[in-house]
């Protein structure tokens, strides 16, 4: 920490020691390897590597779906996103939470309609067939990649602020230790990590913004934005107001399409989803304005920032010493494992279910999916390491590059789900067209538009395809095992159940 | 502008519910075990 001449602290040197730093990771390190071998063991079939045996409770489902929102992206942009859009930008970035809500009902329908399913892309598969498959599987495949390397970059590049390491060495502990837990514990362990993971964070979340409220009265931190930096508690900020509307779009982008969000709604357990995932929205709005907090007392402290996406940790490293900076690091490495196993996991599943084993002509035995996942899981591994090893790029570009894509994703996904009228046309052109748009306007305006206009065009076209080209789906296929599984006997039974109710249909 | 008494309210708030969300993840966590439906 330097101290210049004019009051401005720059929080430009690591805080915590590197030996400190090292010991950190050792512990928690093993802390999470030891966990998911622990929890591995229940993992004797595939279904409870990839979905940990679909009975997962409504403790471990609500934290799972916190711990996994709460990226090291929302302790990172949050604060960010407050430093230079004012209060608006800690409550637009709250609304991702908004995302969670609105898949709570839609998590329970998944679960229903699919009690084999595995991943969101079988889902599209099955619903809209090849056409639809393909822009879907590259939007997913894309987006999964863009979120795993910008999660290994945010470490190497948090522990070195943090704690002197270097970036390179980092990145590739956080990587090799979420791989190896996530290799051993599937989705047992990253369910399992995600509970203390959640703790810790929602605890260490609430301990740095006390102590900095301790050091700092809110009346001040209001009083010096007043004077100094306005702006930032206008309520006419348009460009503030544009974000709030377009991080509410790409957050329901994010979830709905992500096979993330679905790997745990088929692994919850039935009836579980709905009020987890509600749930873990409700725990997940605050997040964002706690952490947003500190970026808008950095100006009323007189930290000055070089590099803004890290101004909520250095803000707290700075303020609380050594005590915070140990605090911070424990929540940040929580908050990097939390997504990137998930990330790991859910990913391999697509690799897996709608990759590898429709290339190989049939279903795969349970030993040969678990190799497979495993695989996968290694060759994600090497291929985010090899990426995030570059360092291109700041995280915030390239996360919202992906915005446009996935919210091109929302129509297809809900209108599937719910609308028998919902087909191929309409889908597959809607996610094409809205990605096209959106990207488009990412360029041209910016990138607090990307998502809303990717959203809104494929909306329109969804809307034409389903009036032009309707389909009339039967939602009861859905419940058979896919073709080819060996579970077709069970399926049969399945099928001749009584049907799902088919809103708007 | 943003009042002082909303940006205290929202920060407060925000305080409070992220305290009750770690009360409710552990209380959930003893209701599950002791109906042993964690997994």
């Amino acid at each position: 920490m330097i101290v210049d001449g004019g009051g401005i602290i720059l929080a430009s040197a690591p805080i915590l020691g590197a030996t400190a730093g090292y010991v950190m990771l050792a512990i928690f390190s093993v802390l999470w390897v030891g966990l998911g071998i622990w929890w591995g063991r229940r993992a004797k079939s595939y279904d409870g590597f990839a979905v940990a045996g679909r009975n997962v409770g409504l403790a471990l489902g609500t934290a799972t779906a916190v711990a996994t929102w709460i990226t090291s992206n929302t302790t990172m942009l949050a604060p960010q996103f407050a430093l230079q859009l004012g209060i608006w930008g800690a409550l637009a970035y709250s609304t991702a939470s908004f995302g969670l809500f609105a898949f709570a009902p839609m998590s329970g329908r998944i679960r229903r309609l699919m009690p084999h399913g595995y991943t969101a892309v079988e889902f599209i598969r099955r619903r809209y067939g090849a056409a639809g498959t393909i822009p879907f599987l590259i939007i997913s495949l894309f987006y999964a990649l863009i979120w795993l390397i910008s999660m290994s970059m945010a470490g190497g590049k948090l522990l070195f602020i943090l704690s002197g390491i270097p970036y390179s060495v980092g990145m590739t502990v956080v990587v090799v230790v979420c791989v190896l837990y996530t290799l051993f514990g599937g989705m047992y362990a990253v369910i399992g990590t995600d509970f203390i993971q959640s703790i810790i964070i929602l605890t260490g979340l609430v301990v740095v913004a006390i102590a900095v409220l301790i050091q700092i009265d809110i009346s001040d931190v209001h009083e010096r934005l007043s004077s100094h930096r306005p702006m930032l508690l206008s309520i006419a900020f348009p460009a503030a107001v544009m974000a709030l509307f377009n991080n509410l779009l790409f957050g329901f982008g994010e979830i709905f399409h992500s096979n993330v969000w679905w790997s745990r709604a088929f692994a919850m357990r039935d009836g579980v989803g709905p009020k987890a995932y509600a749930l873990g929205g409700l725990l997940w709005l605050p997040v964002p304005v706690v952490a947003g907090f500190l970026g808008l007392a950095a100006p009323a402290l007189g930290i000055g920032i070089s590099q803004p996406d890290t101004v909520g940790p250095l803000v707290a490293a700075t303020l609380l010493g050594y005590t915070g900076a140990l605090l911070v690091f424990v929540v940040i490495f929580c908050s990097l494992a939390s997504s990137i196993d998930s990330l790991l996991a859910a990913t391999s599943d697509l690799m897996v279910n709608d990759i590898i084993e429709p290339l190989r002509g049939g279903s795969m035995p349970d030993p040969d999916k678990r190799w497979w996942s495993m695989a996968s899981i290694i060759t994600l591994g090497v291929l985010a390491w090899t990426v995030a090893f570059q360092n291109i790029g700041t995280l915030a570009t390239v996360l919202l590059f992906a915005g446009p894509m996935v919210g091109s994703c929302i129509w297809p996904i809900v209108g599937g789900l719910y609308f028998r009228r919902a087909s191929t046309v309409a889908a597959s052109s809607a996610m094409i067209l809205g990605s096209a748009a959106g990207l488009t306007a990412y360029y041209v305006i910016g990138w607090f538009v990307a998502s809303l206009v990717g959203a809104t065009v494929s909306g329109v076209v969804f809307a034409i395809g389903m009036i032009f080209w309707p389909d009339s789906f039967d939602f009861r296929s859905l419940a058979a095992p896919p073709p080819g599984s060996g579970d077709e006997a069970e399926g049969t039974e399945a099928t001749t159940a009584p049907p799902q109710p088919a809103t708007g249909s | 502008m943003f009042p002082l008494w909303l940006l205290q309210t929202l920060v407060i708030g925000a305080l409070v519910m992220c305290s009750l969300g770690v009360l409710m993840l552990v209380v959930f966590l003893i209701v599950d075990s002791r109906d042993q439906q964690i997994w």
